[in-house]
Formats: C-alpha cells, sequence, structure tokens
C-alpha cells in the first residue's frame, strides 16, 4: 500500500466487467485529492415503450419481459399487474401464489449467479470464477448445482427457465405439473446444507468497510416480506406511496454523462434492491433468513452498500425458505384450471413489483380499440445509478489516501458491482485503460 | 433403476431453425434399449450444462448441431477426449458466460472432476437464425434429411451400447 500524498491519477474504466451492460467509471485525481468521479452509463436506448404502441393487453407481458435475460419473470410480472389493473381483471390466489412462487425462483437463479460468480471473486482476488475452479473445486460445484436447481424451479413453475410462457393475464395457461413441483420441493429441501455452506463462504469474505447513510426504497407489505406486492416504502418518510404515484417517487432526470436516466425521491439519491429490502422489511424475514443475517452480520439498519452482496445471500435463504412453504401449500390444495379469459378494452394501470436488483415500475395505457397507446418502465439501476455515483465520491478520497491504484479500481469496481447492476442484458468484455 | 450404459442427451434451441437438430432426433428415437436413456438438455446455459455433465452417471452421447465445415445435413460422430482427433473450439472471443458453449461447459466439468466418456452426434446445420412463431423448427432441407439422419443416430446408439463394458 502506499500513501504519497502526491497521487495525480486518471483512471477509466471504460468496461466494468461482471456487470449487466456497458458501465464506465472515470476518475481524477491531483496530489491525493479526487477531483472528478462520473460513474457513465453508455449504452443505447431500447425503445420498448415503443415497440409496445399498438399491441394488444395479452402481447405485452411477454414482450416486455424481453428487456431483459436475468429479470424477464420480474418484467413479465410487473407488466401483467400493470395491464390487469388498466382493464380492472382480477387474479386469483392460485394464479396470484404461483406468480410469488416464479418471482422467487428467478430472485434465486439470480442472485445465485451474482453472489457466487460475479461478486465472489472481487472478495477473493481472482479475475473470474473460471481461476476458482482449480483452488476451491467444491464451492463451483456447488454455485452450479444451485444455479441449475433455481433454472429447474423456474422452468416447472412457468414452462422454461428464460422468458417463461406460462403466465399470462389472470393466470396460468398451462398449470405445473404436480409430480415436478414435488420433485423441486425435495430437491430444495435437500439444498438447505448448501445454503448453509453458501453462508459459510460469505461470511469468510472480507467487506470493505465504507458506510454512507442513504435513502433505502421498497415494497413494503402488512403480511409478508414484499417481494411480489405492495406499497412503496421510503426509510426516510417511514411511510408507504401507492406505486400508481412511481412518477413522483422516482422523479427521473437527465445527466450529461448517461443515458440512462437518475432518479431521486425525498433527497439527492436513494437505493433499491436487496440492501434496501432487508433495511425495510427485516422483521418479515423467513426465520432462518434472519439467522442468516446474524450469521453474516448484517442488521438492519446497515449503510455499507457492500453489503448488498450479503442481503442478497440473506435473501436466498429466505426465497428458498419461503418457496418450500407455498409449495407445500400448491401440493397439498392442488391445482385447478382456471378461466383466464378477458376483453380488451380502454384503461390505464401502473404494476410495481421487486426484482433481484429493487423495485419495478411498469405502466401502460389502452386505447378504446383496446390497443396500447402509452407506457412506461422504469427499472431498479436506474434508480441506483445515481446513488452508486455518490457512494463513490463519498468513498473515493479515502479510497486514494490509503490505497495503490490497482486497489482504488478494484474497490470501485466491487462497489458498483455490488449493487448488481442490470445496465443493459449483456454483460462485456474487461477493458481497463489508465491514462496518466 | 440402475444406471445406464448410455445416456442420449439432445441440446440446442427451438428458436434458432438447425440449432433444434438435436432435440428433434433425441424427440424422434423409439423403442430405445433398456439401458440406454434419453433425456433433452434443452435451452441450457453453460453453466447448467456443466451440471448436468457432473450429474451424468455413464457414458453420453450429445446430439447436436455443429459447424464443422461440412453441406448442410452431414452428420459425424465422434468422442471427446484428450488423445481423439476431434475437438471442440471455446468460443475465444467471449469472457462473458452468455458466450459459453458446450466446449467450455465440458472444459469446466472435466476440471471439476468428469470422468465420463463424451461422444457427440453432430449434424452440419443448414440455416441457422431465429424462426417466426409457431412456424417448424427445422429447415425444410433438414426436415428432409430427418429420416436418414434418425437411421444414423440409431446405429451409432447401438454401436456404442456394445462397447460399453457390461458394469457401465
Amino acid at each position: 500500500m502506499s500513501n504519497d500524498g502526491h497521487k495525480t491519477w486518471t483512471i477509466a474504466l471504460n468496461h466494468v466487467t461482471r456487470v449487466e451492460g456497458h458501465g464506465a467509471i472515470k476518475v481524477s485525481t491531483r496530489d491525493g485529492k479526487v477531483e472528478e468521479l462520473k460513474l457513465s452509463i453508455i449504452e443505447a436506448h431500447r425503445f420498448f415503450e415503443t415497440f409496445t404502441e399498438g399491441m394488444l393487453p395479452h402481447e405485452i407481458p411477454w414482450i416486455v419481459g424481453r428487456i431483459c435475460g436475468i429479470c424477464c419473470v420480474g418484467h413479465q410480472l410487473a407488466a401483467s399487474k400493470a395491464v390487469e389493473s388498466a382493464l380492472g381483471l382480477t387474479v386469483s390466489a392460485q394464479s396470484q401464489r404461483l406468480r410469488r412462487l416464479l418471482n422467487e425462483s428467478q430472485f434465486l437463479q439470480s442472485h445465485l449467479l451474482h453472489v457466487y460468480f460475479l461478486a465472489v471473486p472481487d472478495y477473493v482476488g481472482v479475475p473470474s470464477v473460471l481461476p476458482l475452479i482449480k483452488t476451491h473445486p467444491e464451492v463451483v460445484k456447488r454455485a452450479l448445482k444451485l444455479k441449475h436447481l433455481a433454472n429447474e424451479f423456474t422452468t416447472v413453475i412457468g414452462g422454461r427457465a428464460l422468458h417463461p410462457m406460462s403466465n399470462t393475464l389472470r393466470g396460468w395457461r398451462k398449470l405445473p405439473d404436480l409430480d415436478k413441483l414435488e420433485q423441486i420441493r425435495a430437491r430444495l429441501i435437500d439444498a438447505l446444507p448448501d445454503l448453509d455452506a453458501t453462508v459459510g463462504i460469505v461470511k469468510s469474505l472480507k467487506i470493505p468497510d465504507f458506510e454512507r447513510e442513504t435513502e433505502y426504497v421498497s415494497l413494503k407489505h402488512p403480511d409478508e416480506y414484499a417481494l411480489y406486492d405492495g406499497e412503496v416504502y421510503s426509510s426516510d418518510s417511514g411511510e408507504t406511496t401507492p406505486a400508481s404515484d412511481y412518477r413522483n417517487i422516482t422523479n427521473e432526470f437527465t445527466v450529461p454523462h448517461s443515458t440512462a436516466k437518475w432518479a431521486r425521491w425525498h433527497r439527492e439519491s436513494y437505493m433499491v434492491g436487496a440492501l434496501a429490502r432487508v433495511n425495510n422489511n427485516y422483521h418479515q424475514l423467513h426465520p432462518a433468513a434472519q439467522q442468516a443475517a446474524e450469521t453474516l452480520g448484517l442488521r438492519a439498519p446497515c449503510y455499507n452498500p457492500y453489503m448488498n452482496n450479503v442481503a442478497q445471500v440473506v435473501e436466498i435463504v429466505h426465497c428458498a425458505h419461503n418457496s418450500l412453504a407455498m409449495l407445500e401449500q400448491v401440493l397439498n390444495e392442488g391445482l385447478v384450471e382456471e378461466d383466464i379469459d378477458y376483453t380488451p378494452g380502454p384503461g390505464h394501470g401502473v404494476g410495481a413489483i421487486e426484482v433481484p436488483r429493487g423495485t419495478l415500475f411498469h405502466e401502460f395505457r389502452f386505447d378504446d380499440q383496446g390497443r396500447c397507446c402509452d407506457s412506461d418502465a422504469v427499472i431498479p439501476t436506474s434508480q441506483n445509478i445515481n446513488n452508486i455515483e455518490r457512494d463513490m465520491k463519498a468513498f473515493a478520497p479515502r479510497m486514494v489516501a490509503e490505497m495503490s491504484r490497482d486497489e482504488v479500481t478494484l474497490h470501485l469496481e466491487m462497489l458498483l458491482r455490488a449493487y448488481d447492476p442490470c445496465i443493459s442484458c449483456s454483460v462485456h468484455m474487461l477493458d481497463v485503460e489508465f491514462v496518466d | 433403476m440402475n444406471a445406464p450404459a448410455l445416456t442420449v442427451a439432445g441440446i440446442g434451441s427451438r428458436h434458432a431453425t438447425d440449432d433444434a437438430i438435436g432435440l428433434s432426433l433425441v424427440d424422434a428415437l423409439e423403442q430405445l434399449p433398456e439401458n440406454v436413456r434419453r433425456e433433452q438438455w434443452e435451452d441450457a446455459d453453460a453453466l447448467s450444462l456443466a451440471h448436468r455433465l457432473l450429474e451424468s452417471s455413464g457414458p453420453l452421447l450429445i446430439v447436436d448441431c455443429a459447424e464443422m465445415g461440412l453441406a448442410g445435413g452431414e452428420w459425424r460422430c465422434f468422442t471427446l477426449a484428450p488423445d481423439a482427433n476431434a475437438k471442440l473450439i471455446p468460443n475465444s472471443r467471449s469472457i462473458s458466460t452468455h458466450g459459453l458453449g458446450l466446449a467450455e461447459s465440458l472444459a469446466i466439468a472435466r476440471q471439476l472432476g468428469l470422468t465420463t466418456a463424451v461422444n457427440v452426434f453432430a449434424v452440419q446445420p443448414f440455416e441457422l437464425g431465429l424462426r417466426p412463431p409457431l412456424a417448424a423448427p427445422l429447415s425444410e432441407a433438414m426436415q428432409d434429411r430427418l429420416p436418414d439422419l434418425l437411421s444414423a443416430l440409431q446405429r451409432n446408439i447401438e454401436i456404442l451400447r456394445k462397447h460399453i463394458p457390461e458394469e457401465a
């Protein structure tokens, strides 16, 4: 470690790796002081809001699910809820339970992928998961097993692991097979020791010591740890707001160095995602997840953004146990074919759901012919980017004072990755450039 | 149930024209011998594929579409082993898990201890690309070749099955 007090650097990470999409970090220092720090988002616009114009209501959830290959379930469910709200359609308790299972299966997929394959390499000092195959083969085998199980869980509930097609407006087009649900339940039970081992691994990681208190925003539900339903809660106001008022929550605005919009609510920025959810709804976590949080040293409220990865592990435990309870209910009660007919018509609705990276909002408006004439989507990462940059600005002076250039680079990347950003739907190659 | 002497696994996607040939051929297999099991590893990502390879309990025959520099519809059946003359080419341009394929899955599984013999029945595609909804998954040319390919696959299953030791 060096600390010569004369550090004059420009660190330009033009393509941050192990995140979804293109993000770049640039930090300039002179004589040990940070002069400029920017988190640039350089993805092209996606135009999904335009694609949906003219579409019929039932087509929309499947189309907008393609916004993301990681959160395809979340986009599909948020859109389903928004369209159903617009048309006044009801959803049975059975279908709502299947949707909760589908959503939690996607949480397991996404969090397991991020924790094991994208985040853990940072903490053990290797560039990717591949070197761990030689040094920690049992860890990689466990990661593959759990990820595969989560994929199959989604497949059994939704028809396939990516972009499932079983869910539609009002319910399920093809109900899950009860025998396969029983198999998934048995495999989830078998996997519980693997989750304990996951907690053990993450407990051994050294999380950077940095705190910055911010506003934590998530859904909140009176009866459950809110992942599928609820109103929008702010840790600043201590109150919930209906999701239909999401434009006054996200208050989107633009900055010159980002093609993604930024967001702010009660203060200059806010955080959504696993840590925000755990902070806001800790007492509603499954007891096993609370135990995992205790083991991992995560106590709400926690102001260390790196602990978002730890919160993801806590949610993995929560989703596994909560899914087991829901599967048991489904297996006990059975499944019945339901009427999912509907008539397109005019209307306007908003849907909100928690996806692995935070709160997701969808809004649709339909004309007299039942064709979509206006839509909007606000994804979690666009809500987080403002907060990530402010975290970086808060931590960077200490990083520069205490760390080498390589360590500063790593800690900036780790901070971005801790939020598990989904900047688009793809991961891009490492390309780090230093300019002196 | 005893471990199968041979597992025949189709891989690929039904949304990319002739990439579905492995799945279509395994779908079409009928009356398999008692100790041969069929599986469909449809739309499996590389990490799931690596896990499936690790979990496989006996010799494998993977049925897949492959770019081999042959005429469309031609096939080859080969064993993947260090001393074999057929090797899968890793996607060196990708360091993302999105770009990983069977070659990388197999490499990961081998490093994690896979010792099972892996054989591949590979078919050269006529056409690759997205198909419109409700279209038949395969190109017409490949659809015409399906009966011949199925016969070839069945012959190779029989050959492999006979060469597998009884205790396998």
